[in-house]
């Protein structure tokens, strides 16, 4: 049983809510993991701060308040903690999912709120792949643009790692949707 | 016990079911609607953490005087 939980945390084939039979994901694309870096920062600066106010009134705080210092900063360390992983959510549940007959693009807007959105795979005509500025050069992510055969709006899927891979493997699953061939190996 | 002890009790009790009910939502969250095997790993280490401070803020809220705090 204690062998069957932390099977949950192996590496495993993805799989999805509303998939279908004979459905094979072949990406799992989330933003560039550089889009966590400022508000972690951010959060680990503000982690700082109890720290900081007992350095800095050390003597008054053990003479008088240490009990209640220390309730009052494991509170603060409490918010930090939903805070944080609030943004780890928020992260994790923005995704685009590439199987072999979809794109899937999943935006969570907060707390029971989210949009879903798909693509049929035959339907794609164009992938534009933009890259702009310093940063997303260096660290290679960019927005990747789905042009569809029909007057439906485009898709845009922002900040991507590594987008000309993303690019190439959507191009590859719809020539092959296209043609007819079944299955894509899971990428 | 003062009508004043009680008050700090019940704003305690409403904080910690705040934190709770917060930490419910991110865990429904990314147990149910996380792809993948990252959103689970998230949940586990989020779990542990929410559990280990709620224990220490308890453990450090039942050791605070607060009648010589009030005084």
């Amino acid at each position: 049983m204690i062998k069957g939980l932390f099977n949950l945390f192996k590496e495993s084939g993805k799989s999805f809510e509303e998939q279908e039979k004979d459905e094979n994901v072949v990406l799992l694309l989330r933003r560039h993991p550089f889009v966590l870096y400022l508000p972690l920062s951010m959060i680990f600066l503000f982690a700082l701060l109890p720290i900081l106010i007992f350095l800095v009134f050390y003597s008054a705080i053990v003479a008088k308040f240490l009990a209640l210092f220390l309730f009052f900063a494991c509170l603060y360390y409490m918010t930090l903690w939903i805070v944080s992983f609030y943004i780890l959510m928020m992260y994790t549940l923005n995704l685009v999912i590439v199987t072999n007959r979809r794109i899937i693009e999943r935006t969570q807007l907060g707390f029971f709120d989210r949009q879903v959105s798909e693509l049929h795979i035959f339907r794609i005509q164009d992938i534009t792949v933009s890259t702009k500025g310093i940063l997303p050069t260096m660290l290679h992510y960019g927005d990747v643009i789905v042009q569809t055969a029909s007057v439906e709006q485009k898709f845009v899927f922002h900040k991507m790692p590594r987008p000309e891979e993303v690019r190439t493997t959507i191009m590859r699953v719809a020539s092959m949707a296209n043609a007819g061939v079944k299955d894509l190996p899971a990428g | 016990m003062p009508a004043i002890e009680i008050a700090i009790n019940a704003v305690m009790f409403a904080a910690f079911v705040v934190f709770w009910g917060a930490a419910f939502a991110i865990l429904y969250h990314l147990t149910r609607f996380g792809v993948g095997v990252q959103p689970k790993r998230f949940a586990a280490i989020f779990l542990v953490g929410a559990v280990v401070l709620f224990g220490i803020s308890a453990i450090l809220f039942a050791n605070l005087d607060l009648t010589s705090l009030i005084s």
